[in-house]
């Protein structure tokens, strides 16, 4: 092949890799920015208490409650620890025990209530025709 | 040296050529294979157990945001062969795929967004998975300022060439941000190492969907690519 043309094919194929080690470096420095929650677990690890955290999980089953004013109160899980949570507005549309959830207010400690400002309804990625045998499966 | 096939390959007078006489096969078959998704989808497959008929979107989300990423993996290696061998033909082609790649990401973008009101409870968050897919639009965008502002048909070409070949570290990042990160956006279902988490009775449509698209582009592109070098016929570059 060309040298001239060699030599571009080498230098791309290294600044490329230089570039992507880079951004590599750069992503995993800013870990718990790329991430759109922590689990309880990491929020009783990583959380800071007074600051708004967003905290996602699953919503434990049998924990779903109403309180004397309307808010409902729940825990949120992600199979090894549990953070207690507030929320005093509409629930969203897919919101039930046993779904995921991202739940945004401060954090206020281990075994403290986060009073959430907002919540986000997560799904996941099963797609199924109601009353399927695999439904019946995941919904318990 | 080079055999007629070759040939078809690496000059545009006789790549447009040979894939003239295809292009109406492929907008007819295009456009019908999409209706008949879009159809099927809408109306002849059940509703999700637990996203209701708002799941639906699904049909149209999935194959544009695959192709906003294909085509930005073309456009990457159509970017090789205008920087290392100044291949014109792919050069056409590359800013082809930059304009139907822009157009899908911005539709990928809404169809979400419209998805993840109802769903998800809100129109938009700084995810990894959206933002990502948002700085995608960016690195087209600039691909196509490049194009439209560099005057220099060369310079335009292989500085457009850069800025791909800059963007393309994105793409691993969009396709694995769910596994990777914590992320509101659910994880793969069809493109991940597993078998498809979508039902059988729901999956063909995306199928019927995933041709009829990639037809449709493909008659895009050659036209898109077409047009810009008659143009270049036209102006003498």
């Amino acid at each position: 092949m060309h040298p001239k043309r060699q030599q571009k094919i080498t230098q791309l194929f290294i600044s490329m890799l230089c570039f992507g080690a880079a951004v590599a470096c750069l992503l995993w420095a800013m870990q718990d920015s790329m991430n759109s929650y922590f689990t309880p677990k990491e929020a009783l690890k990583k959380g800071k208490v007074g600051r708004v955290i967003q905290l996602g999980g699953l919503v434990l089953e049998g924990s779903l409650q109403q309180d004397s004013k309307g808010c409902f109160l729940f825990a949120v899980t992600d199979e090894q620890d549990t953070l207690n949570v507030r929320f005093c507005g509409l629930l969203p549309a897919l919101f039930r025990e046993g779904q995921g959830v991202i739940a945004i207010g401060p954090y206020q400690g281990e075994s403290q209530l986060i009073e959430a400002t907002r919540l986000l309804a997560k799904h996941d990625e099963y797609y199924r025709p109601p009353g399927t045998e695999a439904v019946q499966r995941r919904l318990g | 040296m080079f055999p007629a096939s070759w040939k078809a390959m690496l000059t545009p007078r006789v790549f447009y050529q040979t894939l003239d006489p295809y292009l109406t096969v492929l907008l007819i078959f295009g456009v019908l294979t999409v209706f008949v998704g879009c159809f099927s989808g809408l109306f002849l497959v059940p509703a999700d157990y637990q996203q209701g008929d708002a799941f639906r979107i699904l049909y149209l989300h999935v194959p544009l945001a695959a192709l906003s990423m294909g085509l930005y993996a073309f456009m990457v290696v159509a970017s090789i062969a205008v920087y290392v061998w100044q291949l014109k033909l792919y050069d056409q082609l590359a800013y082809a795929a930059a304009s139907v790649g822009a157009l899908y990401t911005v539709l990928t973008l809404i169809t979400g967004s419209v998805w993840g009101k109802p769903m998800w409870g809100t129109w938009w968050l700084w995810d990894v998975r959206l933002t990502s897919e948002l700085i995608l639009l960016f690195f087209y965008s600039s691909v196509l300022l490049i194009r439209a502002h560099v005057s220099d048909r060369k310079k335009a070409a292989k500085t457009a060439a850069i800025v791909c070949f800059l963007g393309s570290i994105n793409l691993p990042i969009i396709h694995f941000s769910v596994e990777w990160w914590h992320s509101l956006h659910q994880k793969s279902s069809i493109l991940g190492l597993h078998a498809p988490t979508i039902d059988a009775s729901m999956l063909w449509p995306l199928a019927l969907m995933f041709a009829g698209l990639i037809t449709l582009t493909s008659w895009l592109m050659l036209t898109h690519a077409k047009g810009t070098f008659k143009q270049q016929q036209k102006e003498g570059v």
